[in-house]
């Protein structure tokens, strides 16, 4: 097998085009035959951040495209996601409050909670106006989660 | 997204299959808010078909307890894979959300 394989595409912003990345996720994990922590721990981050960038990134109506680079190997996994929207560096934000009751409880924040709680490496730079956000996770071998 | 549905005395057993991620979260509330609002009040939702929940699958199972409350009714989830139950015990969810390891524990609890 090979030591590690990509997703490279280009989706719209629109939440529909996130299947087209889950779809080939699926795929990728089927073939290397990652636990399913660690399947779920890229979903998780794949969905999370780029929902964020979807659904928060853009202060007008118009059409954008969005990088999406997956790296996918035995023991790691790496997300590129680049876009035109505002300047947003999500590696700064503040964690989602997870100690409020259920009826006083933000989820805003939470999704961006869950990907700082999974990944070993968050950067972000502003490049040409736009966000380049990346981020890593690393296991200690290839069945751990 | 696949949901099945299975009344069993006055209790409503919900069983979404697959992923409750950004997109299909979306339809997933659709569907309980219909129940609610048909007057199922006290609902199960059978994890054991999904192998995924994001933050947007929480915001679902918190406004069905939510809307819920008032009612008088009661949402009880069950049969959590240990990767799904990791999002709601980190999230703190776990704690406010009555969740059983089984189908037959979540109905016994009305």
């Amino acid at each position: 097998m090979e030591q590690e394989s990509h997703i490279i595409l280009q989706i719209k912003n629109e939440l529909s085009e996130l299947k087209v990345v889950t779809d080939q996720l699926v795929n990728l994990i089927e073939r290397y035959q990652l636990s399913k922590q660690q399947s779920h721990d890229i979903f998780m981050v794949v969905d999370e951040l780029l929902s964020n960038i979807i659904g928060h990134a853009y202060a007008d109506d118009k059409a954008h495209f969005i990088d999406v680079e997956i790296t996918v190997a035995n023991n790691m996994f790496r997300l590129l996601t680049r876009d035109d929207g505002v300047a947003f560096d999500m590696s700064a934000e503040r964690d989602a409050d997870t100690s409020s009751d259920l009826e006083n409880r933000a989820i805003g924040g939470l999704g961006l909670f869950f990907v700082k709680k999974i990944v070993d490496k968050m950067t972000y730079q502003r490049e040409d106006d736009k966000n380049v956000l990346i981020v890593e996770k690393f296991y200690l071998d290839d069945k751990s989660g | 997204m696949d949901i099945n549905e299975e009344q069993r005395g006055d209790v409503l057993i919900v069983s979404p299959q697959g992923r409750v991620d950004s997109v299909s979260s979306g339809e997933l509330e659709v569907k309980l808010l219909s129940c609610i609002d048909g007057g199922s009040h006290r609902m199960v939702i059978d994890f054991s078909g999904l192998d995924f929940v994001s933050s947007s699958g929480l915001r679902v199972f918190l406004m069905t307890a939510k809307k819920l409350k008032p009612l008088g009714g009661k949402v009880v989830l069950c049969s959590l894979a240990p990767e799904v139950k990791e999002v709601f015990e980190v999230s703190g969810f776990a704690s406010m959300l009555s969740i059983k390891s089984n189908l037959d524990d979540a109905v016994a609890e009305f």
